[in-house]
């Protein structure tokens, strides 16, 4: 076991298996040995981190993904990563500023599966948007000068006449 | 959302289809900046792989130009505005699914038994400072015109009279009533004073060219045993600008009508031309563009192609007998490479560039293409085709095939 100390001082004792599903904790644990103690996960809070540990520890039997591995390039490949996993779907249906937390601690902990279907999930929310709809969703300001607005304007209508 | 780091941005762009990333490309400064042109490159590529910002005066100078592009045609098809006939279920073999991608073998000779896909096709129209015209015809390959006829099973060369340029053209002879000419088992009469004469034939129409008061004609006329150019469709014939073709089952006039061009399909009995295809993205055009246009049959469907690029375009050949006859373009491809009529996530074809081989393609309809295609070198000469059943490519290395095409000019010279 491995006890993680969230960044308001929650600890979470956790199998070394469901941690090591984050290569930035693995590569501690192996760093410091069996006797790792506490590790504390600063920039994380407590309901983040609990979240987080409940993806790793359904997932914690996964293959790793090996380093440098990246997704396929074929058609098929591509085609497969835009699909979500029905857990991982669910898992995802939170508010906006909680999926956030969690691909920027997927990041921050290097859980790289994680961070693949919480961008997935971000591009999906995008996905059949206009660029107004995007705005409000994800609260974008939008910062063009009326002389950029019109350009993208033009664009559009020169491609509509295609 | 713009304030996580760029590396998850760029993360969740990664994710994003074509359409998602145009549309954050539109909603701010930040987002602009990573939707580069090289994200939108590889996205556009992977639906469209042939096309190119820049390209033939299409005023497409951006990979997001060329994007918005291809998301209004989707939105075009979704809305209706363009048709589709479901025509591919009559290709004998057809499957639907994902194109292959098939490593062309590279030989001297074609192997024993190789079929060409194509009942005639011109290769590597590469345009230097004089196009080079080579024909497959079964298994044999017109070295331009008139000129040396080559067995590509043995490489034995011979010399031709074959007007490729000119194919078609039939005997005639002028009979003892003025201006009424006997040819291909037919009588037909001509306006007075017509002259230089060609005359040709597809199984339904019949097409003669003539000059008459200082100005070249064509007229088409239903063939029967007697016809006269009075029943006919004729018009004033422009070579430099227009291109007939001769189908089986239909003529078929090519027109340049700058910066596009459009087939239309000569419909004799109401004496009309119907506009069966029109490029969607302008043309160069000059004196080649013709030369290099090409319409020919197969399986029973009309294909266009033009240069290494541009319109192949498929024609219900079958129901071109009713007046009025509207046909629409039915060449689709989807993400992925799929090939499709109309569904989901598929790109109209029509009017985007293609290459040979992925004209090829589109004529087996067997959704194979040429491995290297993308890159290959324009040199190369490929030949699509089967052995036993077996769809595959063969091909000659530039170096090889001028080699051998100069060899077998210079044996005639000889």
């Amino acid at each position: 076991m491995v006890t993680l100390v969230s960044s308001d001082g929650v600890s979470f004792n956790v199998d070394q298996k469901v941690a090591s599903r984050s290569a930035l904790i693995k590569n501690m644990m192996e760093d410091i040995g069996e006797d790792a103690g506490e590790i504390p996960v600063p920039n994380v809070s407590s309901n983040v981190l609990k979240k987080v540990i409940e993806y790793c520890t359904y997932h914690k039997d996964d293959p790793l993904p090996q380093s440098g591995e990246d997704e396929g390039t074929s058609a098929a490949d591509k085609k497969k990563s835009t699909v979500i996993d029905d857990w991982d779907y669910n898992f995802l249906q939170v508010d906006q500023e909680m999926l956030f937390e969690i691909i920027l601690t997927a990041n921050y902990l290097d859980i790289k599966p994680l961070l693949d279907v919480g961008c997935k999930t971000v591009a999906n929310m995008i996905k059949g948007k206009t660029p107004e709809e995007i705005r409000r969703t994800f609260n974008i300001a939008n910062d063009f000068t009326p002389e950029e607005e019109a350009q993208i304007r033009r664009e559009n209508e020169w491609a509509e006449d295609r | 959302m713009n304030r996580i780091p760029i590396e998850i941005q760029n993360e969740i762009l990664r994710h994003c289809d074509l359409s998602a990333a145009v549309s954050l490309r539109d909603t701010c400064i930040t987002w602009r900046e990573l939707c580069s042109e090289s994200v939108l490159a590889s996205k556009v590529q992977s639906r469209v792989p042939w096309m190119t910002p820049g390209e033939h005066n299409t005023s497409l100078d951006s990979w997001a130009l060329c994007a918005k592009v291809v998301l209004s045609r989707r939105k075009a098809i979704d809305g209706g505005k363009y048709d589709h006939v479901e025509l591919l279920d009559r290709i004998p073999n057809f499957k639907a699914g994902k194109v292959e991608y098939l490593t062309a073998e590279e030989v001297t000779t074609l192997p024993p038994g190789y079929q060409s896909v194509f009942d005639s096709v011109y290769l590597r129209s590469v345009a230097d400072a004089e196009p080079q015209l080579l024909a497959l015809r079964g298994s044999s390959l017109y070295i331009n015109n008139r000129q040396a006829m080559l067995d590509l099973y043995t490489l034995d060369v011979k010399p031709t009279n074959v007007d490729i340029a000119n194919e078609g053209v039939l005997e005639f002879e002028e009979t003892a009533t003025n201006n009424v000419y006997e040819c291909h088992g037919c009588s037909i009469e001509l306006p007075e004073g017509a002259e230089t004469l060609r005359f040709y034939s597809g199984k339904k129409q019949m097409v003669v060219y003539y000059d008459i008061e200082l100005e070249e004609r064509v007229c088409v006329m239903d063939r029967k045993p007697s016809m006269s150019y009075k029943d006919g469709f004729a018009f004033v014939f422009n070579a430099e600008t227009m291109k007939v073709h001769v189908a089986r089952e239909a003529v078929f006039l090519t027109q340049v009508e700058d910066p596009y061009f459009c087939t239309y399909w000569l419909d004799v009995g109401a004496r009309t031309r119907v506009v069966v295809a029109k490029s969607e993205f302008e043309q160069p055009y000059d004196e080649w563009t013709l030369w290099y246009e090409d319409v020919f049959t197969y399986n029973g469907l009309l294909w266009h192609t033009f240069d290494e690029h541009v319109v192949p375009l498929v024609v219900d050949l079958e129901h071109l007998d009713k007046t009025g006859y509207k046909p629409q373009h039915i060449i689709q491809w989807s993400d992925g490479g799929e090939t499709h009529q109309g569904n989901d996530g598929s790109e109209s074809f029509f009017g985007s560039k293609t290459s040979t081989t992925q004209a090829t393609d589109m004529a087996t309809y067997t959704n194979y293409r040429v491995k290297e295609d993308r890159n290959y070198d324009m040199d190369d000469v490929f030949f699509p085709g089967t052995v036993e059943g077996h769809f595959g490519f063969w091909k000659w290395s530039g170096d090889y095939a001028d080699r051998v095409i100069n060899a077998a000019i210079s044996s005639l010279r000889e």
